[in-house]
């Protein structure tokens, strides 16, 4: 809870220029710090286990097992790579396109129990750089972690493991710079993305499209069922996105404050909103109300309000959760049969789709009453063209890249025998 | 049957007679071979095991079925035409969330949702 000398103190705390910089710890917020310190705990949640089951649930029983260890691979991969030089690049301040190596292997981190200086970042400056870093992190974990849906039931692992190591630096960290740090190029334009529409899921969900150009069709995808193994998980996936989203949208504010409030009230919204357009555009075409569409229109809405979480009001919100819902269901299935291409578990369908419509929405729909600003459509479709057009051909070159290294493909047996046995040694009885 | 359900069982199969006798089979070939199969299913049987022989049989009915006596040439009936006004859902796909077991959907085949 926060108190009224703690919202004194963080009023004090004004940064001069951006990056870390080291105050006094009695200048922490305590009610803000405590928010962050949840919602990282929240958006941990989502990839592991959230988006772990989610997928699991979908692919078929023999790959269950390497399609978790996948996320849980990639959580652990990116936790490293993030303090090594990851959140450097992002958040330091750089140019405008990437960040510096000023703050690599975290030594600038400062927090001296003896002195009570700590350091923050001028993003969220009332709470420790710790904090900071901690819950960015989680953001870099799940973006990554995303992708492997649209390669789902083909990838090597040791490929993965490259491939993941550098989008991560590569693409993750510079997208984010470009948007969030106050030097990047797309925030200094006015670009609108409040808690990662663009950084996390138009750029997931188009580094997944190649991805599932690149590696190729699953054997037996068009011609026979490829058929989800357990939806119970799938389930249990999207409520546990579901819940750690609002860590994801309301922790995005830096702050236990009002606009905290409303970013988890317009989630709300716009998640039910979404699960139910998406549940009556499939029972209108296709006669049938699933449980997959539930939680895929959940997930897409709460895609598509998670750049606008901070701008909009309720009203807001609805709209944009029953077009995202709408308009993902398309990207599932009218879009993919157009694409052609075998993105798996419909990364780009939801997360790629729902991300743009959620950046250009926010250009329309975003109240300076609540946000501060107004949104310019133009500003925001400049966003999304240059993170399609960037992360797309980086992770084509990653892949090729990693092809020539490692191979991308595990072999037509391995794919025949499943993922869990093939890679893992393991296997679901 | 679809093939994965085919397949399930015979994957089932080799587990438990892997289990029983420890002989080990070939799925996949179990699935495209009708004398593999028939082979299979009568190596199992020779067990007294009842969990084998209930698999024998499952087995037997997904990939060995009967063949069916010709039946006389049915014309698909027309849908019926019924007056229906605007915002009566009576009739409408709202009505029901039955599939239709005529017509079995091609789910999950080239598209997940």
């Amino acid at each position: 809870m926060l108190s009224a000398p703690g919202w004194a103190l963080a009023e004090a705390v004004t940064p001069t220029a951006p990056g870390p910089f080291v105050i006094q710890m009695t200048q922490l917020d305590a009610g803000n710090t405590a928010w962050l310190m949840v919602s990282a705990a929240l958006v941990l949640l989502m990839s592991v286990p959230g988006l772990a089951l989610f997928y699991a649930g979908m692919v078929r029983k023999k790959n269950i097992l390497a399609t978790m260890a996948q996320t849980l691979a990639v959580c652990a991969l990116v936790s490293v790579l993030w303090w090594t030089v990851g959140y450097s690049l992002a958040f330091m301040p750089g140019n405008a396109f990437i960040g510096s190596l000023k703050g690599a292997f975290l030594d600038h981190l400062m927090m001296d129990i003896r002195t009570g200086e700590v350091s923050v970042h001028s993003l969220m400056p009332t709470v420790p750089e710790a904090v900071f870093v901690m819950f960015q992190m989680t953001f870099a974990i799940i973006t990554p972690a995303l992708i492997t849906g649209a390669f789902a039931e083909r990838m090597k692992f040791s490929a993965l493991l490259w491939f993941m190591a550098l989008w991560s630096l590569l693409v993750y960290a510079p997208v984010a710079h470009w948007v969030w740090e106050p030097g990047g190029w797309l925030a200094q334009m006015g670009a609108l993305d409040f808690a990662g529409g663009t950084v996390v899921h138009i750029n997931a969900g188009i580094a997944g499209l190649v991805c599932a150009w690149m590696l190729g069709r699953r054997i037996g995808f068009g011609q026979t069922a490829l058929m989800p193994a357990n939806l119970g998980y799938t389930m249990i996936g999207a409520c546990l996105l579901w819940v750690g989203w609002m860590g994801f949208n309301g922790g995005s504010a830096g702050a236990a404050d009002g606009r905290a409030g409303m970013a988890m009230l317009v989630t709300q919204l716009a998640a039910a909103a979404a699960a139910l357009s998406w549940m009556l555009a499939e029972w209108l075409v296709r006669g049938t109300p699933t449980l997959l569409g539930l939680c895929s229109g959940a997930v897409a809405g709460l895609v598509a309000i998670t750049p606008a979480s901070g701008f909009v009001g309720p009203q807001s919100a609805i709209v944009m959760g029953v077009l995202a819902g709408v308009g993902c269901y398309w990207g599932a299935t009218g879009l993919k049969r157009w694409l052609g291409a075998d993105d798996s578990l419909d990364v780009f369908g939801v997360h790629g789709v729902g991300g743009i419509i959620g950046a250009v929405l926010t250009g329309v729909l975003a109240a300076p009453a609540i946000g501060g600003v107004s949104g310019s459509v133009a500003v925001q479709l400049a966003g999304v063209g240059a993170t399609l057009a960037y992360s797309g051909l980086v992770t084509a070159a990653i892949l090729w890249v990693v092809d020539r290294v490692v191979g991308l493909r595990v072999s037509a047996q391995a794919e025949r025998d499943g993922l869990d046995l093939s890679q893992h040694g393991e296997r679901v009885e | 049957m679809l093939d994965s359900e085919k397949f399930a069982i015979a994957a089932h199969l080799h587990v438990v007679l892997r289990r029983v006798n420890g002989r080990v089979t070939d799925v996949e070939w179990l699935i495209h071979s009708p004398e593999y199969a028939r082979e299979v299913i009568r190596v199992a049987r020779t067990e007294d095991h009842p969990e084998l022989l209930r698999l024998a049989d499952k087995l037997e009915s997904a990939l060995l079925p009967p063949v069916p006596t010709p039946k006389p040439e049915r014309r698909a009936a027309p849908p019926a035409e019924s007056p229906r006004a605007t915002g009566d859902f009576g009739a409408s796909r709202f009505a029901s969330s039955d599939f239709d077991p005529v017509v079995p959907r091609q789910r999950y085949v080239g598209t997940l949702r």
